[in-house]
């Protein structure tokens, strides 16, 4: 087991940057979730951490020792690929146990470990099929069988679930999460998806085009995050982001023609941005004082809740409803912006203004 | 289709099994006694057993030099990230483009300077030189199509670099590597001008050579030069038929997905 820290770490090919030198701690035993849009490096960085790639710049290091001039095989890593990447000219047991071979493990001691990890994983009466006779989740299994039996510092893992058809996905997630809590090993898990990175982690790291914009646990990035960016990425649907102005003394904020006291003054006056999550708002057929009047523009039903697209101040805006909130499309309705759950970012660098130094 | 393909060597057959007194009547229908004195006299009356001895040796060597180093190029070139990696396989590609017999001279003088005439390596160097570029246009294409994941994840599970090829990436190229060494092979073997011009006596010389020499001064030694032939072609036959099966069987087993 290992805690790893990467300092001032960065990546070039060429003339692209893949990653600008970020600084990441990755606490011993913990989970951390790196997600981000394709193409922002998230991929690189693992790889990095692996050493598959050659930083540009900057340290890695486990349990305060550098790793970077050591390769691959003496990190003590083990990384499951997304598209599992097993050896298809061997057998589910050479698969697994081929970490341990190389390593020149006595045969025995081989066999007793492959066992051991086939009962945890279900793989029992796999063991001698070749991969091109397994399905998607049982290949996914021995992929994670063939990192499991290393008995690793760090398991870095590259979309593992994203081949896998969504209800299996589901399954297999949960599973994971019960593997690391077996284990107690640090994972760094790599995803596009932010829902896998917030249901598993528990600190989640967000890249967008090589930069890293926020490294926090799931609950604070959802409820304050760094930037418009990670607010509209995090949460299905993501943040809402209606413009507005701050009054001189940073005491109310004006939504379209509506005042709305603030219980904290900001340290801002003039243009802004309210970031609001769909559930922070109230809705309701009745007009209150605080009440912006509006018309439904989309309405989704989705069973557990509903959810209402409207439009406030020129922008765009989901909001959650009860599940039996009756409702279509052209219905006159009245929004309330809860204001004290609203996050303000700056209007040109989308940074929070609370969270600004 | 077939017949215009296979009728030379059918024609060649029936030449090889016929008596002397008609060996040159149209058309080459089969005669009404086989006679097999052409099979033996080539080995009787010529060294050719020692020629196919030396055949053999000059195409193995140079198919095993060309994979080794073949395999070894193709597995930097489709796996490492080189600057002008293009620029090399166009290079590579234009060396095979030289007609031989525009290099024959300089290769001949280059030769006797290393005092290397007339013997294996003779053959074997320029050979490799021509069949290298070919391997290795090949293997790296049969290489590129390994996913890199697989050549990673041998990394990340302990593997050196040249565990990871010869362990997980080489196993899977094999249908490959039987193809290049097939053309290797067959290339060596049937190869002509080389082999008149570094050779000088039964030492080292090659199949087509030795053929090429049977006509004496007054007969073209019809009947014997067709035994050979077909004493030449066979394995080269069987060789294609058993590994077209491996071939085959590779692709199907490498063939799968991630």
């Amino acid at each position: 087991m290992a805690g790893i820290q990467l300092k001032g770490l960065s990546k070039r090919f060429g003339k692209n940057v893949a990653i600008h030198p970020l600084d990441l701690k990755i606490d011993d035993g913990s989970f951390m979730a790196i997600v981000g849009p394709s193409g922002c490096g998230k991929s690189t960085l693992l790889n990095l951490i692996a050493g598959l790639e050659t930083p540009s710049g900057g340290d890695i290091i486990f349990d305060g020792q550098s790793v970077l001039n050591l390769n691959p095989r003496k990190r003590d890593v083990a990384f499951v690929f997304q598209t599992y990447a097993l050896y298809p000219h061997k057998t589910v047991y050479e698969n697994i146990g081929f970490p341990l071979s190389i390593a020149r493990v006595e045969k025995n001691e081989i066999d007793k470990r492959i066992l051991e990890v086939a009962e945890l994983l279900g793989l029992q009466n796999l063991l001698s099929r070749m991969p091109r006779e397994l399905s998607g989740g049982q290949r996914q299994r021995v992929a994670l069988g063939r990192a499991i039996i290393r008995q690793p510092k760090v398991f870095l893992l590259d979309e593992p679930l994203s081949n896998l058809d969504a209800k299996l996905r589901v399954q297999t997630r949960a599973e994971l999460k019960k593997l690391h809590e077996r284990l107690k090993t640090t994972f760094v898990y790599v995803t596009h998806d932010q829902t896998e990175a917030m249901s598993l982690a528990d600190k989640i790291a967000i890249l967008k085009d090589g930069k890293l914009h926020q490294s926090a646990p799931p609950r604070e990035i959802y409820n304050n995050p760094a930037d418009t960016f990670v607010g509209g990425f995090i949460g299905s649907p993501g943040m809402n982001f209606i413009k507005a102005a701050i009054d001189a003394e940073g005491r109310e904020v004006a939504i379209e023609n509506m005042l709305y006291p603030l219980s904290q003054p900001l340290e801002k006056s003039g243009d802004i941005i309210v970031g609001l999550r769909p559930e922070h708002f109230s809705i309701g057929e009745h007009a209150n004082e605080k009440a912006l009047a509006k018309e439904a523009v989309v309405v989704e039903p989705l069973g557990s809740e509903t959810l209402i697209q409207t439009e406030i101040s020129g922008a765009q805006v989901v909001i959650r409803a009860p599940a039996d909130y009756n409702c279509e499309a052209g219905d006159p309705i009245q929004v309330t912006p809860l204001i004290e759950n609203a996050n303000f970012f700056h209007p040109e660098t989308g940074v929070n203004i609370e969270l600004m130094d | 289709m077939v017949f215009y393909l296979i009728g030379p060597v059918i024609w060649q057959l029936i030449t090889s099994l016929k008596p002397n007194a008609i060996l040159t009547s149209l058309p080459p229908v089969l005669p009404e006694k086989v006679v097999f004195t052409h099979y033996v006299s080539v080995f009787t009356e010529r060294p050719f057993a020692r020629i196919i001895l030396n055949s053999f040796i000059v195409a193995t060597s140079t198919t095993v030099y060309c994979l080794a180093i073949g395999v070894l190029s193709a597995f930097a070139i489709s796996i490492f990230d080189i600057k002008g990696k293009a620029l090399f396989l166009g290079l590579v590609l234009s060396i095979s483009m030289f007609p031989p017999i525009a290099t024959v001279s300089p290769l001949y003088l280059l030769i006797r300077a290393l005092g290397i005439r007339d013997t294996y390596l003779a053959l074997i160097f320029p050979y490799a030189t021509f069949a290298l570029p070919l391997s290795i246009w090949v293997l790296s294409s049969f290489i590129s199509e390994i996913p890199k994941e697989l050549y990673k994840a041998a990394r990340v599970d302990g593997c050196t670099p040249l565990q990871a090829l010869w362990k997980v990436l080489f196993p899977l190229a094999a249908p490959g590597v039987f193809t290049c060494a097939i053309l290797v092979f067959i290339f060596a073997w049937n190869e002509f001008l080389y082999a008149l011009t570094f050779t000088t006596t039964v030492q080292s010389r090659t199949i087509p050579v030795a053929i090429a020499l049977f006509p004496g001064l007054h007969e073209v030694p019809w009947g014997e030069m067709a035994a050979a032939s077909i004493i030449v072609t066979a394995p080269l036959v069987i060789l294609v038929f058993v590994f077209q099966k491996r071939i085959i069987s590779g692709l199907t087993a490498g063939s799968v997905k991630g």
